[in-house]
C-alpha cells in the first residue's frame, strides 16, 4: 500500500505550534523547553558557529553561551517574530565577541581548524577550510544563506546588515569559492 | 576572467533566458556555471550533522546553575537589605557617645543572626521529606495518566501521515530519554528539587504530547 503523501503545510504548522509551546515553557523557566529548542536548532547553531569560528571548542562554547543568553533574555522575544532569527542573532553576536577577543588576545589565522568535523571526505574538508578562510562578514553571510538556507532578509536581520550587503557578500563568497574550486587539485575530476 | 555575463546573471542584471542563450556561445561562462553547480552540491554536504556529544548536558548544567543562582540571590538579598536599612537608620539618629553601645548591639545582632535565627530555606535545591512525598505522588499520578493515554494514542499514531507520525515519535523518544535521565539522577539524589522539577516538566510534556496526538483528526 502506498504511503499517503505528507502535507508539508500541516507538518510545518504542527512544528510551529510545538515551537511556540516550547518557547512558552522557556518563558516559565522550564528547562524542557530549552531541550526542545536544542533538539531543533542545536545542529544548525553548532555548524554555523563552527564555520564562523573555525574551532570546534569555541563553537561549542558559543552554542552554550547562546542558550545561557537565551535563558536570561527569553522575555525579550516578541511573539509573532521568527524565533530562529532571534536565536541565530544571539549566536552571531556571541561568535563576533569570541572573534574580537581572539583578535585582541592572541591573533591567529581563522583557518587553523583544530578538529575536522566528522572527518570523512577530503573534498568536503577542503571546502570547509576554504569557507573558514573567507573574510569574516563574507563567511557569516555565506554560512547563513548558502549552507543553512536562510533568506537574505533573515540573514540581514541576524547580522544587523542591510539586505543589499548580504546579497553582495554572498555573491562575492561564491565567486571566491568558485575561483578556489577551479584552482584546487582536490576537486580535479572528483565528482563523488 | 574576461566575460562578466555570469556575474551579471548572479546579481540579477540579466535573466535566466538570456543567460541560457549566452551559455551556448561562451565557454568561459559555461565553466563558471559548471563550477557553480559543483559548489552548490558540495555546499549541501556541509549540512551534514556534526558531533555534539555531551554538549546538551553541559548546557543543561549551566541553565540549572543559572536558575539556582537567580533564586539564591533573591533569597539572600531580602534579609540583607532589611538589616542595612535598620542599621543605617539607627546610626543616623544615634549621638556619637552612643556609638559604642551601637557596636555592642550590632555584635549581639550578628550573634543572633548567625546562631539563633531559624534556618532559611536552602538555596541548594534540596527538598524537605513532606515536599518530596507530594512530588512523588504527583509523579505517580502523571505516570498512571500517561500509561492510559499511551494505550489510546498508539493506534491513533499508526493512522497518521508518515511525516507527522515520525515527528511525534521523535518527540516522544526525546521526552522519554529526558524522563529516563531524570529518573537516574533522582535515584542518586531523590531530594534534588531541580531534578524533580525537570522530571515533572517532562512528564507534563509527555502528557500534553499524547493529548495532542489524540486530538488529531
Amino acid at each position: 500500500m502506498a504511503e499517503r503523501a505528507a502535507d508539508p503545510a500541516q507538518t510545518a504548522k504542527a512544528r510551529e505550534a510545538e515551537e511556540a509551546e516550547a518557547i512558552a515553557r522557556c518563558v516559565r523557566g522550564d528547562i524542557s523547553g530549552y531541550r526542545w529548542l536544542y533538539d531543533r536548532y542545536g545542529q544548525p547553531l553548532l555548524r554555523s558557529a563552527f564555520r564562523i569560528l573555525g574551532r570546534r571548542e569555541e563553537a561549542e562554547d558559543a552554542v552554550q553561551d547562546t542558550f545561557l543568553k537565551l535563558y536570561r533574555h527569553i522575555g525579550n522575544f516578541k511573539t509573532g517574530s521568527r524565533f530562529s532569527t532571534y536565536l541565530f542573532r544571539i549566536l552571531i553576536n556571541t561568535c563576533t565577541d569570541i572573534l574580537r577577543k581572539r583578535e585582541a588576545g592572541h591573533p591567529a589565522s581563522t583557518t587553523d581548524m583544530d578538529v575536522p568535523v566528522h572527518s570523512g571526505h577530503e573534498v568536503r574538508h577542503a571546502l570547509d577550510e576554504a569557507v573558514t578562510a573567507l573574510p569574516e562578514r563574507m563567511r557569516a553571510c555565506f554560512v547563513l544563506c548558502a549552507v543553512e538556507e536562510f533568506t537574505y532578509v533573515e540573514a540581514a536581520g541576524m547580522l544587523g546588515l542591510h539586505i543589499g550587503s548580504v546579497k553582495v557578500s554572498v555573491h562575492r563568497a561564491r565567486k571566491k569559492l568558485r575561483d578556489w574550486l577551479a584552482a584546487s587539485p582536490v576537486f580535479e575530476g572528483d565528482e563523488s | 576572467m574576461s566575460c562578466t555575463k555570469y556575474d551579471d546573471f548572479e546579481v540579477g542584471r540579466i535573466g535566466a533566458g538570456e543567460m541560457k542563450r549566452h551559455l551556448e556561445t561562451c565557454a568561459e561562462c559555461r565553466n563558471q556555471a559548471a563550477l557553480d553547480d559543483r559548489l552548490t552540491r558540495e555546499t549541501a554536504s556541509l549540512r551534514r550533522p556534526v558531533g555534539d556529544a555531551g554538549l546538551w548536558d553541559r548546557i543543561e548544567a549551566r541553565l540549572v546553575e543559572e536558575a539556582g543562582t537567580v533564586r539564591g540571590e533573591v533569597m539572600k538579598r531580602t534579609p540583607e537589605r532589611a538589616r542595612v536599612t535598620f542599621l543605617s537608620g539607627f546610626f543616623r539618629f544615634a549621638r556619637p557617645a552612643g556609638v559604642a553601645a551601637a557596636a555592642l548591639a550590632a555584635v549581639g545582632l550578628a550573634v543572633w543572626f548567625l546562631l539563633l535565627r531559624p534556618a532559611p530555606e536552602s538555596p541548594s535545591g534540596l527538598m524537605a521529606d513532606a515536599a518530596l512525598a507530594r512530588v512523588e505522588t504527583e509523579e505517580r499520578e502523571y505516570a498512571a495518566a500517561i500509561k492510559e493515554l499511551e494505550a489510546k494514542a498508539g493506534p491513533k499514531l499508526a493512522e497518521m501521515d508518515f511525516s507527522l507520525m515520525a515527528l511525534y515519535k521523535d518527540r516522544l523518544e526525546t521526552i522519554d530519554a529526558q524522563i529516563e535521565r531524570c529518573r537516574e539522577a533522582a535515584a542518586k539524589n531523590p531530594w534534588n528539587a531541580h531534578v524533580r522539577t525537570y522530571m515533572l516538566a517532562a512528564l507534563r510534556d509527555k502528557q500534553d504530547t499524547l493529548g495532542r496526538i489524540l486530538a488529531q483528526e
